[in-house]
């Protein structure tokens, strides 16, 4: 199973953002959410940003406590007590659908964790929270990587777009 | 952790002296939270315990109250909204100014159901808000500019896209009587001049941003009910067109209706109607649907003018309102010209209602030859001119000329300035302009505009039912018994129980944090239950029809009762002679007058008011909890302090004695 996501459909409404963090976390943050949808200043580019998952799964062999694994629905999972929050699945993603969290009490060590979407079981609650259809489950094991491509080349664009404006502090080597 | 008992509230407010500078983290009161939920009824409450009537709402003493409630930021439908109330320097009474965007769930993620800020900053400032930082900063670099520059830059300094940002222009910097508060992205509080309370205060902008989480009473029903809603409001048969078009699919609707205000109101529909349209507006300047916080129906656009004159303009929010302030009012068939005004008033922050208000007087004193020939310091003022149009909000915001500076005084204000006959041309209510619809048309508009507790205005009430028509709707929030009139829009019966219920329930959604055009007035899915169970899911509060209707009906109360302390009662209760002398000569409304004369008697007895003052009576306010307040009331009044308020009151009361001779 994997997410279709069409950001040109997205309104920027966060009603996905809204309904998984009261799945997830019994409460409403925009920062403990899976899903994120970044934009521009006048929001006439709109991105939502989840894990589709990818073919490749880079998150998964750069775990050194081997806490990230595909379960049987094809959904990529951290299990958050063997997670450290190191963030080397984070930085491994390249759309950005895993987080860190300063979470305390969460993970191993008692304090930071790294989140991400674990398609809510198999009934994402994002699709169903979508008013737009701009993200909607397709039932078939393969086939996320042509999206994820898609989303990490507007990811770029959209970053290198937001420092241009200086609304973003630069990442890149001056 | 907060020890307030209630959750999807923040559970402590700031209150900002800008006088002293100092900031103080107070937890909420249980009192304001038990009897008036948050945002508008909140603010309702601080204005009468802490702005007394001899206040001028330009001085320091006013304060301005920025409210959230506990719906917003959570998944109710469209819980985005947020609350600016204070005196109005507008109407000189009770003053409230609305708006949806992302800001109010920010505020609240941060750590604030509310800030109050009182007293006036000897410098320009801004309020800087990362979750528990809290800070004054100078906006010495930042006063004089427009509100778009103002928002980048705040972002800029804070290297953060997501930082939201509530900010005045130029406009409430020169404290026009009509100038706005603009919210992040786009959204308008505009109406009362609330803009000007921010701009007296020298209080530039607000950035906030929260990262920090709301906790919600019972999750697992609160999303059911929740998402159910959702999904209620897209199975609605308006939601295709409430969708695709936003408020400006109204202007096609309301034209053969008779009640698309044209030349200042001599007429109800307008031959260039097609030209600002909503489906001309899509099909031509369409960049893409977005959504407020939460909202399933993204009645908000990004348009954009890509040739001829206006290129490059880039709106949002353009509303069916200002496709009539600065449309028909001023008879411009200039699209292009009207987005660009749209974006003059959100740079410069105006409120679009008011300010075409402004410039439809002034063509029509123009054109009866009072005060004003065209041209006037170089603007030629003709209906339709839309140079005219775009060059005197220019001025308006800069108050610039004599002219610019006269009209952003306000309709009213103006027409007191010139006396005369001008007053006869100024299309207001207690002080504010009268939106896009017109009570000849729609008896229960016109009914609303007089009993709006923050002068002429729509949204009160907000009376929809009888619009177009929508008879299931009718049916099943009132009964079939209220068939077939309740929904016919000429008829008067029923209309006063539609303005009190509109009325009460508002001031609840106002008060939770939601909207009222996407499912609780338009698309009416969410109503009283539905309303009481989702505070009850996400508070903990005990909730039920009821106690929350008595809620409703004290803010409203109260915000009655605000006024009466100003000398405002049933004499203010009127409509130019325009609507209720003048028939209509268009559309379906053609022979009409606005029958204030029947409605409002019906809607002062269903309010338990006094029908020779207008005023609650004693058995009212004790059944509301409101005592004490109407002893206040009553001693303000039988002493001639409340008397003595209004007669200073600098706006023209409205013309009522007769229709004015052809000139």
């Amino acid at each position: 199973m994997v997410l279709d996501i069409d950001p040109q459909k997205c309104t920027g409404c966060l009603a996905c953002v809204v309904f998984c963090s009261l799945q997830h976390e019994d409460q409403v943050s925009t920062q403990l959410s899976r899903i994120q949808v970044l934009h521009d200043e006048n929001r006439t580019v709109l991105l939502p940003i989840t894990c589709i998952p990818c073919d490749d799964k880079p998150c998964i062999p750069v775990c050194p406590e081997g806490a990230i694994a595909v379960n049987n629905l094809g959904v990529v999972i951290i299990t958050e007590g063997l997670c450290t929050g190191c963030g080397r699945c984070a930085r491994a993603c390249e759309i950005g659908a895993i987080r860190v969290h300063r979470l305390p009490g969460r993970g191993k060590n008692g304090r930071l964790v790294s989140l991400k979407c674990d398609l809510c079981g198999g009934d994402p609650w994002c699709v169903k929270a979508c008013s737009f259809d701009a993200i909607r489950k397709v039932d078939e094991m393969q086939g996320g990587q042509a999206i994820y491509d898609q989303l990490k080349t507007a990811r770029r664009e959209l970053t290198a777009q937001l420092e241009d404006a200086g609304i973003l502090q630069s990442r890149r080597s001056t | 952790m907060s020890t307030f008992p209630y959750q999807g509230y923040a559970g402590q407010y700031l209150r900002i002296n800008l006088t002293s500078g100092t900031i103080s983290k107070l937890p909420l009161p249980l009192e304001w939270v038990e009897n008036y939920l948050g945002g508008n009824g909140i603010g309702t409450r601080i204005l009468w315990d802490e702005v007394p009537p001899e206040v001028d709402p330009l001085s320091p003493e006013n304060k301005l109250i920025v409210a959230t409630g506990p719906l917003c930021g959570g998944p109710m439908p469209n819980s985005g909204r947020l609350e600016f109330i204070a005196k109005s320097p507008l109407t000189g009474m009770y003053g409230d100014a609305n708006a949806g965007g992302h800001f109010g769930p920010e505020l609240k993620y941060a750590g604030y159901d509310l800030i109050v800020f009182e007293g006036k900053a000897p410098e320009p400032v801004y309020l800087w808000i990362k979750d528990n930082v809290v800070g004054l900063r100078s906006a010495a670099d930042l006063w004089g500019k427009g509100v778009f520059e103002t928002e980048t830059r705040l972002k800029s300094l804070a290297k953060d896209p997501e930082l939201k940002v509530a900010a005045i222009g130029p406009a409430g910097e020169n404290l026009v009587r009509f100038a706005s508060i603009q919210v992040t992205y786009r959204r308008s509080a505009a109406r009362t001049g609330i803009g000007a309370v921010m701009g007296s205060k020298n209080l530039k902008a607000i950035a906030v941003r929260g990262t920090g989480a709301i906790p919600v009473a019972e999750p697992v029903k609160l999303m059911e009910h929740s998402f159910n809603l959702h999904e209620v409001i897209r199975r609605n048969e308006f939601y295709p067109g409430v969708h695709r078009y936003g408020t400006p699919g109204l202007v096609t609707l309301m034209q053969p209706m008779g009640r698309f205000p044209t030349r200042n109101y001599q007429f109800g529909s307008f031959d260039g109607f097609e030209e600002i349209a909503g489906e001309h507006l899509r099909e031509d300047h369409i960049n893409r649907d977005v959504s407020c916080f939460n909202c399933p129906v993204a009645c908000d656009k990004v348009y954009e003018v890509t040739s001829g004159e206006y290129k490059g303009v880039l709106n949002a929010s353009v509303e069916y309102e200002t496709l009539n302030s600065l449309g028909a009012r001023i008879c411009n068939r200039n699209l292009p010209a009207l987005l660009k005004g749209n974006e003059i008033c959100d740079d410069l922050g105006m409120d679009t209602i008011s300010a075409g208000g402004a410039i439809a007087f002034a063509f029509e004193l123009a054109e009866k030859g009072i005060f004003l020939e065209s041209p006037y310091e170089g603007v030629h003022l003709e209906w339709g001119n839309h140079q005219a149009m775009i060059e005197l909000l220019l001025r308006m915001a800069l108050r610039q000329g004599e002219l610019g500076n006269l009209l952003a005084e306000g309709t009213s204000h103006a027409a007191r300035i010139l006396g005369g006959d001008a007053p006869k041309y100024a299309m207001h209510v207690k002080g504010q302009d009268i939106a896009a619809q017109d009570g000849r048309a729609q008896q229960s508009m016109g009914l609303a505009h007089v009993t709006s507790s923050r002068g002429a205005d729509h949204l009160k009430a907000f009376p929809v039912l009888d619009e177009t028509g929508y008879p299931s709707e009718g049916v099943r929030r009132y009964g079939q018994e209220y068939m077939p009139e309740l929904v016919e829009p000429l008829a008067v019966k029923y209309k006063a129980m539609l303005v009190k219920d509109g009325e009460d329930y508002g001031a609840i959604i106002d008060s939770v944090g939601t909207c009222k055009s996407g499912g609780t007035f338009v698309m009416a899915a969410i109503y009283w239950q539905e309303t009481a169970d989702a505070i009850a899911y996400t508070t903990g509060m005990e909730m039920d029809i009821d106690r929350l209707k008595t809620i409703g009906e004290r803010i409203y109360n109260l915000q009655r009762m605000y006024n009466a302390m100003h000398g405002i009662d049933r004499k203010d209760d009127v409509l130019p002679w325009r609507f209720t002398l003048m028939p209509s000569t268009s559309g379906n409304a053609s022979g009409s007058t606005c029958r204030l004369d029947v409605t409002l008697p019906d809607y002062y007895r269903l309010r338990s008011w006094d029908p020779e003052s207008g005023l609650p009576t004693a058995e009212t306010t004790d059944r509301l909890g409101l005592a004490t307040e109407h002893l206040q009331m009553q001693q303000q009044v039988e002493s001639g302090r409340a008397a003595s308020i209004r007669a200073e009151m600098t706006w023209a009361a409205p013309y009522t004695d007769g229709v004015p001779a052809e000139r």
